[in-house]
């Protein structure tokens, strides 16, 4: 197992934005998290890599409780996160953005200069602009850079928030594929969409989060085909 | 010419120190968006050490230059690093007007702490300390056996953290009751003037360069140390790890620390450096100016700042042209004022006092972002 999350609550304060959730990661796969706006899944996956403490509940990761772990040592356990909005450094070239994501494995020279040009083979436009500031990168840039940072930092399990949001519908499916592939080269993936319908076409399972609660889970094909799910997140 | 070029070299020198000071203004006001009022008193510091270092060391030349500015810088950057650790670390998550405050109030800590530091008062100094440390014991016991003053119960007591503190509160009231004599043979007057021996150091050589237009070994080293300083620390910020974390953590704090870097090392550094930075700064004004006393890093603290906000606080090049800029503009102002033309005293005229504060003025009705700021924009 490589994520175990067991009754995991989680309050802003007073609010109370994930109220006993839990789920799996099997090592391998690709599980996504969907469900409407405000229903708890950006604040799981925050909580996840430690930006947020629980208020009760437990995350393992590979067995080891990880709940009131530092950001930067899940980090350096094998958990890397593509947060909403991206999280680019703007004021960083592009290269720059790249190259503090391997912080943690600075001393792996070799093996970060493949990982350097299989992110640039996956996104050849950020090859041509790994000198110029992030800033100056357009929205759909900046997501690339955002995934291929988060593929240098070399993690087991990838947590992506809505890779795909404010994408043009050709970058979508581009993002999409880059997902499948990554996964196909060996990191399991944990993806938060709104785009269900795309998310389930690509994920092996799904859990569907409603106002803080797992609505309904189940393998991505027969949720795909499950009248309720398609009533309330497919658009009939 | 000449009085300008002569005055251009002393502005010069001047504005060095100023930069030196506000660069770390500037870095950690960029990394955490506070205002560390205490590099004045760092400054004051860095001269301080120095003059202890110079006055129990007899080192033979050259080499006591290099001693007696790197174990300075050494000491003050310890200083930041404790300084970050006690004031504002605990306070990194509360409202940001907090850790201002208790910027201040470090200010004047450590103003007043020297001050008070003479042979006369120094074992008073000493009792207070271990008086500290008692308090704390007793604190710790109450905690420990009544749960009073209360401790939240996921936390519990840090008994490794509160040995610490103990043991350097201890510490340093030993230091400071041993230091009493030290401190009569040193000369060492606590809130007064004290003589910064500078013969011990170096023996003034002018050398003409232009007409009645002098430059001396003293400025020499002076600008030479400063620009050495900041190249090494725009190679650091620019073409380090260290650096690009720093840069990083202004943008963007929580997506540094899911990079898989500690963002508190990161905050630690930066006062690290800048600390370092104002420490260097003292002791290369010590050189020129050579009076000490326990405030004379008011002003400069103050006029440093100014240059901060003058160049664009967050900025680096901001910081270092700032401080240039205030430096020409002081000793310029100085140098028109008939009274001391063409001298170099440690008493900033009032119409370089004026002038500074006119800059600041000016700087913030046109051009509040300052020169290399980028304009205010509220991130989405
Ligand atoms: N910083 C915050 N302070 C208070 N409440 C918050 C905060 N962040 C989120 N919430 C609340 O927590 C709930 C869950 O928010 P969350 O961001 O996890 O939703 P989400 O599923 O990611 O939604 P979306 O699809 O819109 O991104 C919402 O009701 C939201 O209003
Ligand atoms: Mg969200």
């Amino acid at each position: 197992m490589m994520l175990e999350i067991k009754d995991l609550f989680i309050s802003y304060g007073a609010i109370r934005a994930v109220k006993g959730i839990s789920f799996t990661v099997e090592k391998g796969e690709i599980i996504t998290l969907i469900g409407a706006n405000g229903a708890g899944k950006t604040t799981t996956l925050k909580t996840i890599s430690g930006l947020l403490r629980p208020e009760s509940g437990s995350i393992k990761f590979k067995g080891q409780e990880i709940s009131n772990t530092a950001p930067h040592k899940i980090v350096e356990l094998g958990i890397c996160q593509v947060p909403e909005g991206r999280g680019i450094f703007t004021n960083l070239t592009v290269q720059e953005n790249l190259t503090l994501a391997t912080y943690t494995r600075r001393k792996q020279k070799e093996e970060l200069k493949k990982d350097f040009e299989r992110v640039y083979h996956i996104f050849p436009r950020l090859f041509e602009r790994r000198r110029q500031p992030a800033a100056t990168l357009s929205g759909g840039e900046q997501q690339m850079l955002a995934v291929g940072r988060s593929l240098m930092t070399d993690g087991e399990l990838l947590l992506l928030d809505e890779p795909s949001m404010g994408l043009a519908p050709v970058l979508v499916d581009e993002i999409f594929r880059v997902i499948k592939e990554i996964n196909t080269m060996g990191t399991t993936i944990l993806l938060v969409e709104q785009n269900a319908y795309k998310a389930l076409e690509i994920a092996n399972r799904a859990y569907v989060l409603e106002t803080g609660h797992v609505a309904v889970s189940g393998f991505a094909a027969d949720l795909k085909d499950d009248e309720i799910v398609k009533k309330a997140y497919l658009g009939g | 010419m000449e009085v300008f070029l002569s005055q251009f070299i002393f502005g010069i020198q001047r504005g060095t120190i100023y930069a030196l000071i506000a660069l770390g203004y500037t870095m950690v006001y960029g990394v955490v968006r506070l205002i560390n009022f205490a590099y004045g008193e760092v400054f004051m510091l860095g001269a301080l050490f120095s003059f202890f270092i110079i006055q129990l060391m007899p080192l033979p030349p050259v080499l006591n230059v290099i001693v007696a500015l790197l174990v300075p810088m050494a000491l003050c950057a310890i200083l930041g690093l404790a300084m970050d650790t006690v004031a504002y670390k605990p306070l990194r998550a509360k409202p940001r007007l907090a850790a201002l405050i208790t910027a201040i109030g470090v200010s004047f800590f450590l103003s007043n702490l020297v001050s008070y530091i003479g042979p006369d008062s120094v074992r008073t100094v000493s009792v207070l300390l271990f008086a500290t440390a008692g308090l704390v014991i007793l604190m710790t016991l109450s905690q420990k056996l009544f749960n009073f003053p209360k401790v939240p119960k996921s936390t519990g007591i840090n008994w490794l953290k509160r040995s610490i503190m103990v043991g350097s509160l201890c510490l340093l009231g030993a230091v400071a009751w041993i230091a009493k004599p030290a401190l009569a043979l040193l000369r060492w007057k606590g809130s007064s003037f004290t003589a910064f021996p500078v013969d011990k150091l170096f023996e003034v050589v002018k050398y003409p360069i232009f007409g009645s237009v002098y430059i001396t070994n003293v400025q020499i080293v002076i600008i030479i140390v400063a620009v050495v300083l900041m190249v090494a620390l725009s190679f650091l910020v620019n073409r380090t790890m260290l650096g690009m974390a720093m840069r990083a953590s202004k943008n963007n704090k929580e997506a540094v620390s899911l990079m898989g870097i500690n963002v508190n090392s990161v905050i630690a550094f930066t006062f690290i450096i800048g600390t370092a930075l104002a420490g260097a700064a003292g002791v290369l004004s010590a050189i020129t100016y050579p009076r000490i006393t326990a405030f004379m890093g008011i002003q400069p603290g103050l006029k440093a700042f100014i240059a901060a906000v003058l160049g664009g606080i967050g900025s680096i090049e901001g910081a270092m042209v700032g401080g240039i800029i205030m430096g020409l503009a002081e000793q310029f102002a100085i140098g028109l004022a008939p009274s001391s033309f063409g001298a170099a005293h440690i008493d900033f005229t009032p119409l370089a006092e004026g002038i500074s504060f006119a800059i600041l003025i000016v700087v913030l009705l046109l051009r509040p972002q300052g020169i290399f700021g980028e304009p205010p924009q509220d991130k989405v």
